[in-house]
């Protein structure tokens, strides 16, 4: 079966696509469509991330719980001031190049919202 | 510089285990004095603390120095085991005498008899027995293999010097050929003050300061031979570290009563040898407690994870225990690892010989740690550890108590913890079921009510080590 990553890094210049791109990997997630599904954050998503509405949020913990998500691009996150509030949800920042390429390495294919 | 080299540390590792290297005996000054000789530092100290029986060093009273001498143990005019055939045969720390009496496995028949028993409790035992009256003791151990004999201590105090009564240790096979008959247990050994040697290299400029406990009775190849002989390697390699050698607890403990060095990390090398396919052991890399976190520790799973695909080795990230120095080093402010091969079939045993020890094992954990010391953190280490631990403490502990955790986090990360106040008594905390369990919960407990106060730290303690509430509030009960 595929495995697939999906690389989050749409925000407010295109908050629908942020929660598509969420709610497509919960879907897959709970239908089994795949593998495995990961969920990364990097750019403009992650300090839309840090002010989510309520209806984002919702989706953010649930992926959070089902151990979707994998990281935030700490780079992204110390340059926005947003890695505290991004902690504080619960997500992990790493080097989002290493993770991606971690991914990708292990046969993942990328899905870009 | 010379390149770190297995064989090498393998040979450091043999020398020190041909010592019976007994905590207050002249093999440890001797093995000290090796070890001292042997490292290449231009910062090296050997300093000297006492074991007089009444030096309190923290919350620990040192022993009295004791130098075994002869022994053994008759049966009808054979002797079936002595101090030549195995050191350990003479319970460490036991006082000289002679005793002649049967031998009996009932405490309350014990009076002018000689009490055999498999308690690992030595001394609570050994101080029931000298008040019912008997003349002797024996132990021996029920799980070790049945040739081995098992390593009891007593560590007898200044005012517990009027025990008298002989103490030996025998393999569980010749239990049998003993249980009610007449025997005769000789031992000879001297008891005075002796000093306490510790080895530090360092300028406390570095952010990393590795021990290793160099005492233990012959052999203790593993335990722990392998964790002092691989460090004088990692040091004489030119790893970037400080390093102490110490006499476990009671060396740690004294060294720290007038040093107060500050360190990002400690890492213990305790057990660190082990051939698994003999010892049956998995190396287990404790993590930092709550109450005391380290960035680096992230850093030091991420070298050894590394470099681990080279290797034929079985490892595990485990909670943090109390089981040897790196406790102490928490205790006095700095977060701290053990690197620790457990169990061990052969653990403190006469059978904890170099033929147990891996030079893949001693390669492995040296060039681990070497690769975390030559490893650059990241840049922004900070913010992500605190969200991977953040992350950590949520699935484990909910919102609300990831939030308190997080907050005694960042205050011991940026040295607002008071020194811990937990009290940590090796022989009595042996009362408890999985003692080593209960005592990081105990100092976890005591260091989080330092600022989460008395409730919450206690609840966050038992959740996080499996112990319940109310063992903790008994240990809480005894400490005081």
């Amino acid at each position: 079966m595929t495995k697939v990553v999906f690389l989050i890094t749409s925000g407010s210049d295109d908050p629908q696509k942020f929660l598509l791109g969420l709610t497509l990997a919960e879907r897959s997630f709970d239908a089994k469509r795949y593998e495995d599904v990961k969920v990364l954050f990097f750019g403009p998503s992650e300090s839309y991330l840090a002010t989510a509405k309520q209806e984002e949020m919702e989706v953010v913990n649930r992926l959070i719980k089902k151990g979707l998500i994998d990281s935030a691009c700490v780079y992204v996150a110390k340059q926005s001031g947003v890695s505290e509030k991004l902690t504080q949800i619960g997500i992990q920042l790493n080097p989002i190049g290493e993770r991606f390429a971690h991914y990708v390495n292990a046969g993942f294919i990328p899905i870009t919202f | 510089m010379k390149q770190f080299n297995k064989y090498r540390a393998f040979d450091y590792v043999y020398s020190l285990s041909k010592y019976h290297r007994v905590q207050g005996s002249d093999a440890l000054l001797k093995v000290a004095q090796f070890i001292f000789d042997k490292l290449n530092r231009d910062d090296k100290q050997l300093i000297y603390y006492n074991y007089d029986g009444e030096s309190r060093y923290g919350n620990f009273i040192a022993p009295m120095g004791w130098d075994p001498i002869d022994g053994g143990l008759y049966l009808g005019g054979e002797i079936l085991i002595s101090y030549e055939d195995a050191p350990l045969f003479i319970t460490v720390h036991s006082p000289p005498g002679y005793a002649e009496g049967q031998v009996v496995s009932e405490p309350g028949k014990a009076e002018g008899k000689i009490l055999l028993t498999s308690s690992r409790d030595a001394k609570r035992e050994y101080i029931k027995a000298a008040k019912a009256g008997a003349s002797g003791v024996i132990f021996y151990s029920d799980d070790l293999p049945s040739t081995a004999i098992p390593y009891r201590s007593l560590f007898l105090k200044k005012d517990e010097m009027n025990y008298s009564l002989p103490a030996v240790s025998i393999p569980r096979n010749v239990v049998n050929k003993i249980l009610e008959k007449n025997v005769t247990i000789r031992v000879s050994a001297k008891r005075e003050p002796k000093k306490m040697p510790v080895i530090y290299a360092g300028t406390e400029k570095s952010k990393f300061l590795i021990t290793a406990h160099m005492c233990h009775p012959f052999p203790g190849a593993n335990d722990n031979a392998s964790g002092a002989g691989l460090a004088l390697e990692l040091a004489n390699v030119g790893a970037e570290a400080d390093f102490l050698w110490i006499p476990e607890h009671y060396g740690s403990m004294a060294f720290f009563s007038d040093h107060s060095p500050s360190y990002e990390l400690g890492i213990n090398l305790d057990m660190v040898g082990e051939n698994q396919k003999i010892t049956g052991s998995t190396l287990q890399i404790s993590y930092t407690p709550f109450s005391q976190k380290s960035p680096y520790e992230e850093i030091l799973k991420a070298a050894i994870k590394d470099i681990s695909p080279a290797y034929d080795i079985r490892y595990k990230f485990v909670d943090f225990d109390i089981g040897s120095d790196h406790a102490v080093l928490v205790q006095n402010g700095i977060p701290a690892v053990s690197l620790t091969n457990w169990p061990d079939l052969y653990y403190h045993s006469s059978e904890d010989f170099a033929d147990k020890v891996s030079t893949e094992m001693l390669d492995f954990v040296g060039k681990g740690v070497l690769n975390f010391l030559a490893s650059e953190p990241p840049i922004y280490l900070d913010e992500m550890w605190r969200s991977k631990y953040k992350a950590f403490l949520l699935n484990r502990f909910g919102r609300e108590d990831a939030e308190k955790l997080m907050a005694v986090q960042r205050s011991r990360y940026k040295n607002f913890l008071p020194v811990p106040a937990a009290y940590l008594n090796w022989n009595n905390a042996d009362n408890f079921p999985n003692s080593w369990n209960a005592g990081a919960a105990y100092l976890e407990y005591s260091n989080l009510s330092v600022q989460l106060g008395e409730k919450a730290a206690k609840r966050l303690a038992s959740i996080a080590y499996g112990i319940s509430e109310e063992d903790l509030e008994k240990l809480n009960q005894w400490y005081k």
